[in-house]
């Protein structure tokens, strides 16, 4: 079920009445049992592995606090986390081949056909992140084994994220989900902008960015500079309109999630586009690799955070997908922020004599275009076409005209009103970051309420709601659910 | 809760202008409105996809100076040719004959739900669509039972609802009495097909099949005559579909188990020439004329022979 179909908000809507209504005792028991049910509804296989894994990792908790072999327990429970994860993910890259070379006849690729590993990315690092912050002594392990449960299948997130911080989670349960107004509103009104993001934008641009992946045979020239111009609108309206979905919902719920995203393109160089554009994987990342393997490699004094840079930037390419290609995304992020890194006198030099106002922009363009190039190797299926889509770029040159296009906008109408609504929603972010007075004034005359600001407010969500549903129906799936 | 309010005005104002379209979905809205308006009484009626929308009742009619009306619907199989059937007789009287016509994908599986935007006006809170549609996993329970959410994401119906209730719309029926014209140039759709699967295999439904079967055994009971037909196909569509025979054998058997006039054109001489078709599966005008004219003659033929139309 499409989490942006009518039929989901139905039965969304349901629950959150029942949520409701049962006492606030069970409240946890029914969240976990949805969750449960929309697994199962993806995959019974996969419910029956994830109790498993739950399971696994809940007890391995325990043993890492009270065994004396806490640290034996502690890298036990990162081998089976990391091997279930290669196994499932990465066997048709990294297992298959091997064992295809050393004769081995068994296909564990096969595996994942049956247990339809969804969501194992996301729910592999927060188990990860829970059995770290265990042995380093940053939380205790959580005693009740349906909290525990909870934390790893979350429906609102356990397709695409955000991925949760077991220390930031796992209390909000112990102070019961009690009804609060407040939360309705906030998380509808972010769920009614993550569909607007997806079904109004996201799908909207990616009539220009999917058919050019899909046919690079044909595709040339402005063609291609027109998609890496897309490519990061695209991702992140798409992905960013799942968060505020999966926020809304699991605010309605009463849990606030970990946010994903803070104004992504407002920033004005690489390093710091990666603490606002997937937040809670890159901290992740931050956290619990670079931090540790920086302290780790101290021995090699200045080389310590080059090499960590690296070896961070290498997992979180491959944490994408197996191919080379994710591996290139991942590298070139490392390589741009080193050179940031290495280079940031010399920068501020050069950038000094010009006015603060061009120097902010020409960051942000140079560092909105690096991410379009970049995200290049994230569309394309291999390394080989992402090869093939740079190649192409070479007609450009020539200026030879397209003549079999494979962007379709049948509907321009409604690609107008995309790009309208994504102006919009732009425009607003920049307010916010450049012109905070302006915003804070808007803001607060939004939240007014007098008679005139009401009507408004409701006509603007009356209208989101009518876009969503003329716009909605077109099967295009998150970008994101493929990790 | 405001949200949910508006649903079913909504819903009504949507279904009630959509209705008015004469041209969307190839001009159904006005065969299933004669159908809940109790207009279709005729004598004969002709059932089937795409290959029936080009029998003409007109010409029936004079021949067999008697009353027809033409239920083809496009691009569909037999439990939706059979889903028009049930509402039909729902709200209008048993007809004295249905000649049905056949192709080889009547009763295929895996059809998709063609013009599926036909149904949205009708289906709400309606069982017959909810059973002969469900097969198909277009809709949800949802769309059957809350208001406006089967137009979730249904541009051009919604579109289409819009300008229908503009005053200066001006209504051009694409149907009469659910016969349409056809005036179209051979297409490439065949070579297409034959350049992406070489030859088709067509896999009967058994559930298809099983409909079939109830569909035949209720007119038997009903004592409407039923008349199979299959129009003239492209000599070079014909050979395209791999099990073609064991398709018309299929039908010959429900002919002879039910006792039924079978009229097979496999091999009339229209089907050897292009001239007649737009694409391989369908007339173009021209043939659609000289088929009417045949296959009326024929019936006529029949008839003095076998008596089946009993009251003509």
């Amino acid at each position: 079920m499409e989490i942006t179909s009518p039929a989901f908000i139905i039965l969304c809507v349901v629950s959150v009445f029942v949520f409701y209504l049962v006492d606030p005792k069970y409240r946890i028991l029914l969240l976990t049992i949805l969750s449960a049910g929309f697994i199962g509804s993806l995959n019974v296989f996969l419910l029956a592995y994830i109790i498993a894994y739950a399971l696994i990792n809940y007890y391995i908790a325990f043993k890492i606090k009270d065994s004396h072999q806490k640290v034996n327990f502690f890298k036990l429970g990162i081998f089976i986390n990391l091997i279930q994860l290669i196994l499932l993910k990465y066997s048709t890259f990294a297992i298959d081949p091997i064992f295809n070379l050393i004769g081995i006849r068994i296909e564990l690729s096969k595996l994942s056909e049956i247990i339809l590993p969804i969501g194992i990315s996301y729910f592999t690092l927060q188990g990860i992140g829970y059995l770290i912050n265990i042995k380093m002594g940053w939380e205790k392990p959580e005693s009740n084994f349906l909290h525990f449960f909870l934390y790893i299948v979350f429906f609102p997130k356990f397709l695409s994220g955000p991925i949760e911080r077991s220390n930031h989670f796992l209390p909000q349960l112990r102070s019961l989900l009690i009804f609060d107004r407040q939360n309705i509103v906030v998380g509808f009104r972010m769920m009614l902008s993550g569909l607007v993001q997806k079904v109004v934008v996201a799908n909207q641009l990616s009539l220009i960015v999917t058919p050019v992946y899909d046919k690079l045979n044909s595709s040339e020239g402005w063609m291609l500079i027109l998609v890496i111009i897309a490519n990061p609108l695209y991702l992140y309206f798409d992905f960013s309109g799942y968060t505020n979905i999966a926020l809304g919902l699991a605010r309605i719920f009463g849990v606030e999630l970990l946010p994903n995203f803070n104004k992504p393109f407002l920033s004005e160089n690489v390093t710091g586009f990666w603490k606002r554009f997937h937040m809670s994987l890159s901290l992740w990342f931050n956290d619990y690799v670079f931090k540790q393997a920086s302290f780790r490699l101290r021995g090699y004094k200045s080389f310590a955070s080059v090499i960590a840079v690296f070896i961070t930037w290498f997992l979180f390419g491959i944490w994408h997908g197996a191919g080379w290609n994710f591996m290139v995304l991942g590298v070139i992020q490392a390589i741009a922020i080193i050179y940031e890194f290495y280079t940031k006198k010399q920068r501020y030099k050069v950038f000094s004599r010009l006015s603060p106002f061009l120097k902010k922009w020409i960051g942000r363009i140079i560092t909105y275009l690096f991410f379009g190039v970049s995200l290049v190797f994230f569309f394309s299926t291999d390394l080989k076409s992402s090869v093939k889509f740079f190649s192409g770029l070479k007609s450009l040159a020539l200026e030879i005209p397209s003549t079999t296009a494979p962007i379709i906008i049948s509907d321009k109408i409604s690609f107008f009103i995309a790009l309208i609504i994504m102006i919009g929603f732009l425009f607003m972010e920049l307010l916010s970051v450049d012109h905070d007075r302006i915003y804070q004034r808007i803001d607060n005359l939004w939240k007014s309420n007098k008679t005139r600001v009401m009507l408004l407010r409701y006509s603007i969500y009356y209208f989101a709601i009518a876009l969503v549903f003329y716009f909605g129906g077109m099967q295009s799936e998150f970008v994101y659910f493929q990790f | 809760m405001p949200v949910f309010i508006l649903l079913y005005p909504l819903d009504l104002y949507i279904s009630k202008n959509l209705k008015e379209s004469g041209t969307f979905v190839t001009g159904e809205f006005m065969i299933w409105n004669d159908i809940y308006n109790h207009k279709i009484n005729q004598d004969i009626l002709l059932y089937g996809a795409s290959r029936a929308i080009y029998l003409n009742p007109s010409i029936f009619e004079d021949s067999l100076k008697t009353t027809c009306y033409n239920l083809g619907i496009n691009g569909l199989s037999f439990p939706h040719i059979y889903l028009r059937h049930r509402e039909l007789i729902k709200h209008n009287k048993w007809p004295k004959c249905i000649i049905l016509s056949l192709d080889s994908f009547s009763l295929m599986k895996g059809v998709n739900l063609f013009n599926s935007d036909q149904f949205l006006p009708y289906m709400f809170g309606n069982e017959n669509f909810r059973q002969y549609l469900k097969k198909v996993n277009r809709f949800t329970i949802f769309d059957y039972y809350v208001p406006l959410i089967r137009y979730y994401g249904r541009r051009r119906a919604i579109q289409e609802a819009v300008k229908c209730s503009l005053p200066s719309y001006i209504n051009m029926p694409l149907r009469y009495r659910g016969y349409m014209v056809l005036e179209m140039d051979w297409t490439d759709d065949l070579s297409v097909a034959q350049d992406s699967l070489g030859q088709m295999q067509v896999i009967n439904d058994h559930s298809s099949l099983a409909l079939f079967d109830e569909f035949l055994k209720e007119c038997k009971n009903q004592n409407t005559q039923v008349v199979f037909v299959n129009t003239p196909e492209y000599i070079e569509g014909q050979l395209f579909i791999k099990n073609r025979k064991e398709i018309i054998d299929t039908y010959t058997k429900f002919s002879e188990k039910y006792d039924i006039l079978f009229l097979d054109y496999s091999n009339d001489k229209i089907c050897y020439s292009r001239e007649y078709f737009y694409n391989s599966q369908h007339l173009n005008n021209l043939g659609a004329e000289l088929f009417n004219n045949k296959l009326v003659s024929d019936l006529k033929r029949e008839n003095k022979q076998h008596k089946f139309l009993t009251d003509f």
